[in-house]
């Protein structure tokens, strides 16, 4: 073992995000902003990016908290840890497969640095780009080469963005806040992924809160992981489904993908199928359509084709389990 | 640019001067020379380096030491009082938990922060616990009978 020295950098403590956003007008692409530590400083540590200052955004009093109301729903603050949304009752309550996704992101001594902001905003990955930094290879795409190790030929990087939480904030309508110096705007949380590695941020906005409407009444959620290694693992294939019924007609349906293409998607074709019917008749068709909508990347996790059947059969859980969840509320 | 901090760790304050760069794992082993806590991967893969801050578990390889001002920091060696071994150290010891002792700071700490919110868990509790955890040695079953042990100690 050695120990490996992080680069040296210039940091700061803002006390507002005004002034953070300031900083990062002011530093540029020289700069970046610290939340909990446990994707950037491992990248500092490779060497994968060396930023000259630090923006540490602990001490910023908006963005911690989680605070839920009848009227308002849920609005956590991006430096919320990850084990905090775990631990807070109203989300186990209302919210349960955001808790569940976030129970399963890493070991308890990461869960309760990382952040709900950094799991949003975390360096996409595959198995090339973390094992690159060993400089036996010439630099992928996203390390600013120009080859891709995972996919053949590839013209552009094939990583995937494998945000544990993205399947359930999307399935639930979430939405993000974000601040910069032109002022604050909102996004849907699906819309924040535009594509590898590419999230709707510029260089001088922060992601300030997340927010979560309140379920309507008869809604049901599941959320399943498949991977290799339980939380240590990256995900093979997730599905996250949020539905509304009344006596077993589905009124309206949230699927969500993840791992198996570059950003995590809706199953679009999949929740048509079961707009306005009796959901018991048509599950097996749903999986199989939300299977078709995945493109998922082979790897030594499993092939393609495995993938897409995970999809398929956890689709077919998920739904069902929802469906039995909406008939309790 | 070094910068003066103040740290409160097993209830002592010390002062030291370090980069912003230093991790808390290093500014504990080098400048304070608490070496129970202990680098193994040094990228928050293995537990080695965990400790508790305000309660709560962390790999003090990703923390940096400026940012730890204020809270409350329990390593390895500050869970024996007065020569008194915690009930976790003692468990280990009758459990034969420890082969090479490596791992065994981060699992107790692990097991501590387990035990202060569950104080009586089940086999699964404790194996989900100590997942961050990696031991080489002991194969994990001697490791987990401690720690249930303990619980009623």
């Amino acid at each position: 073992m050695y120990l490996k020295h992080l680069p040296e950098f210039e940091y700061f403590a803002p006390k507002n995000v005004k002034e953070a956003c300031s900083l990062l007008q002011e530093y540029k692409d020289e700069a970046e902003v610290l939340a909990g530590g446990t994707d950037l400083l491992v990248n500092m540590k490779h060497r994968r990016t060396v930023p000259k200052y630090l923006i540490g955004l602990k001490s910023v009093p908006d963005l911690n908290g989680i605070t839920w109301s009848e009227a308002d729903g849920l609005r956590m603050g991006t430096l919320a840890t990850l084990q905090s949304i775990v631990d807070t009752p109203i989300i186990k309550e209302k919210f349960s497969i955001l808790a569940a996704a976030c129970s399963g992101i890493g070991p308890p001594h990461i869960r309760s640095l990382g952040t709900i902001g950094g799991n949003l905003c975390q360096d996409t990955k595959c198995l090339y780009y973390t094992r690159y930094h060993q400089g036996r290879e010439a630099p992928c795409y996203q390390a600013g080469g120009d080859v891709c190790y995972a996919v053949e030929g590839a013209k552009r990087c094939a990583a995937m963005a494998i945000v544990d939480s993205a399947p359930a904030l999307i399935c639930l309508e979430a939405t993000v806040s974000i601040s910069g110096p032109t002022g604050e705007r909102v996004s849907p949380v699906e819309d924040f992924f535009v594509s590898s590695g590419v999230v709707n941020l510029q260089e001088d906005e922060i992601l300030t809160a997340v927010n979560i409407p309140n379920p309507p009444p008869h809604t049901g959620a599941a959320y399943l992981r498949q991977s290799l290694t339980g939380a240590l693992g990256f995900a093979m294939a997730s599905v996250a489904v949020v539905l509304t019924a009344n006596n077993g007609v589905c009124e309206d349906i949230r699927i969500s993908l993840l791992g198996v293409a570059r950003t995590p998607i809706r199953a679009r074709k999949a929740e048509e199928l079961l707009k306005g019917k009796k959901i018991d008749n048509l599950i097996d068709e749903a999986a199989q359509a939300a299977s078709s909508e995945a493109h998922p990347l082979g790897d030594i996790f499993g092939s393609a084709r495995y993938k897409r059947e995970m999809v398929k059969v956890l689709t077919k859980q998920a739904i069902s389990q929802a469906t039995e969840r909406a008939k309790l509320v | 640019m070094k910068q003066l901090i103040e740290l409160k760790v097993n209830g002592e304050i010390h002062e030291v001067v370090i980069e912003p760069r230093t991790t808390l794992l290093q500014v504990l082993r080098e400048e304070l020379g608490l070496t129970g806590t202990k680098p193994g991967c040094d990228t928050g893969d293995c537990g080695a380096c965990n400790v508790l801050m305000d309660g709560k578990l962390a790999a003090s390889c990703l923390v940096l030491a400026i940012e730890t001002q204020g809270k409350d920091i329990l390593t390895i060696e500050g869970l024996s009082r007065n020569g008194q071994l915690h009930p976790l150290q003692q468990a280990f010891i009758d459990h034969f938990a420890v082969q090479c002792g490596f791992c065994t700071p981060g699992m107790i700490l692990s097991a501590k922060a387990l035990l202060d919110r569950n104080p009586h868990p089940t086999e699964e509790e404790v194996r989900e616990a100590i997942s961050g955890n990696l031991c080489r040695c002991t194969g994990y079953t001697k490791i987990v009978e401690a720690i249930l042990a303990a619980a009623n100690y």
